[in-house]
């Protein structure tokens, strides 16, 4: 955060909207503040980019004039470039982490489309690829359009939804509509209408047992909903050393990986207690 | 349709304070999957019953939609969402061995057709090349950019990021190992700088101009 911290290459006079400097540069870093970018971005820093801009400069001026108005304008604009550009990013890395075969939430993830697939009579016809595939074309077109994408998977499961149900209304036109393979099937055990009280108490009963470490990389994961980046920094902060990108996300399956581990073996237990003992 | 969530207040406070005390996590953590639990407690025994159905009706489709637009907003939801679907597709049979192999081979297909975007276009062949004299890949030559590849790949990106950084073409915090946007315009500068044909990808003349110095 430092680095950026550093003196502007140009003074800020005072105005009548601004009347003093530091008050336009809370406003500016409030703002960034409020995009959740002050992870890597302060208003120095995107004055700075503002100021390179500027399409008057000499390298021989000393003194340059910029008006508060136009530095504003040109600030707000280089922000919302910069929300543009970490939203694709971390979209791109959360879509792409599902490429992984280590990666946990990866295989839920596919295993559910292949549900639907099945729900809708496609799983003939279309993989989890191609369903994943469009869907991630469609995000991407969303974020180029200026669409803020909160949390990924969420919106790509969604999305996913959308994309079948597309898919299915046009086979559902062409001349022969074909009912192809098969649709869900379930076991009996799967229906009791009990099951996902026990299943929701597992998962908190899980957590509880998880090591600390653990619990603060899902919370910080998935309760307050970083990005990894993001996650390392806060990582690097309790440990004091560097913990990369590709740490953090390891950590961050290995616990939730332990998190179902623990739950498979709670729901084992639950059926050998008595009820009403969790 | 529900109010605000308690855990998204918890969230605001949280945030705001960005502390890692563990204890208050802890109980924050299971404070709010308790709230999340009880408070959608009625959705979420309508999508068990909705992911359980075998076949979804359009009615049924809009619910689950609904449901699905829910947990865009609140990150505690989206988690019990995979969660509950963890538990479910088991029980489905969805998470043999065998269907899980096929998700892999599905990844597999994914990752050489939409990772490393920016050499969507280039020869193959020539990537496999390049990492091979720069000493990442000792796989065949073969055009086919599978896992081994892939994995050599970003290992040299890790490295041409870190050198980029280094000579300040390149945000250190953005050391990923993924060729994205801002590092296939970063060798460009680079390549500029040193008057190297700037195609934006690091081939071995970018390389070698990378380790001198």
């Amino acid at each position: 955060m430092s680095s950026h911290s550093q003196k502007l290459p140009f003074q800020l006079v005072y105005n009548r909207e601004h009347p003093n400097l530091k008050s336009f540069h809370q406003f500016l870093q409030d703002y960034i503040e409020k995009q959740n970018l002050a992870q890597c971005h302060d208003a120095y820093s995107v004055m700075k980019k503002a100021y390179s801009l500027y399409s008057d400069l000499n390298a021989s001026d000393e003194v340059v004039e910029i008006h508060l108005a136009w530095m504003k304008t040109q600030c707000m604009t280089i922000i919302k470039d910069i929300k543009q550009t970490e939203n694709r990013k971390y979209f791109d890395h959360t879509v792409q982490s599902l490429f992984y075969g280590n990666n946990p939430e990866a295989i839920t993830f596919c295993s559910s489309i292949t549900r639907l697939l099945r729900q809708f009579r496609l799983s003939g016809t279309y993989d989890a690829k191609d369903i994943i595939s469009e869907a991630y074309a469609r995000g991407i077109d969303k974020i180029e359009e200026g669409t803020t994408i909160k949390i990924p998977l969420a919106w790509l499961r969604r999305t996913c939804l959308n994309v079948i149900r597309e898919f299915k209304k046009k086979q559902a036109k062409a001349d022969k509509p074909k009912l192809d393979g098969d649709a869900c099937s379930l076991g009996g055990e799967a229906m009791e209408q009990l099951l996902l009280d026990e299943d929701m108490k597992a998962i908190r009963v899980a957590f509880e047992r998880l090591s600390l470490e653990d619990q603060n990389i899902l919370h910080v994961r998935i309760f307050q909903g970083l990005s990894w980046r993001e996650v390392s920094k806060q990582l690097e902060r309790s440990d004091t050393t560097p913990v990369s990108i590709g740490t953090a996300r390891q950590r961050g399956s290995r616990a939730l990986i332990r998190l179902r581990q623990h739950y498979v073996q709670i729901r084992k237990d639950i059926r050998l207690l008595p009820q009403g003992d969790l | 349709m529900f109010s605000v969530s308690p855990g998204f207040v918890h969230k605001e406070s949280m945030s705001r304070e960005r502390s890692m005390e563990t204890n208050e996590n802890q109980s924050m953590l299971i404070a709010a999957l308790l709230a999340t639990t009880q408070q959608h407690d009625e959705l979420l025994t309508n999508y068990q019953e909705l992911a359980l159905s075998s076949e979804l009706t359009d009615t049924a489709a809009d619910q689950l939609d609904q449901i699905y637009e829910e947990a865009e907003k609140d990150p505690m939801l989206n988690f019990l969402l995979t969660e509950i679907d963890h538990t479910l597709n088991h029980r489905l049979g969805l998470l043999t061995d065998d269907a899980i192999e096929g998700y892999k081979d599905q990844q597999a297909w994914l990752r050489e057709r939409l990772e490393q975007k920016p050499f969507e276009h280039s020869n193959c062949e020539e990537v496999q090349r390049m990492l091979a004299e720069a000493g990442f890949y000792e796989g065949p030559i073969d055009g086919v950019l599978g896992s081994r590849s892939t994995q050599a790949l970003r290992q040299m990106t890790t490295q041409v990021q870190e050198r980029l950084s280094q000579r300040g073409f390149y945000n250190k915090e953005d050391i990923d190992g993924f060729l994205g946007k801002s590092s296939h315009q970063a060798v460009k500068a680079f390549q500029q700088s040193k008057s190297l044909e700037d195609s934006g990808l690091p081939n071995r003349e970018t390389l070698i101009a990378l380790s001198s110095e």
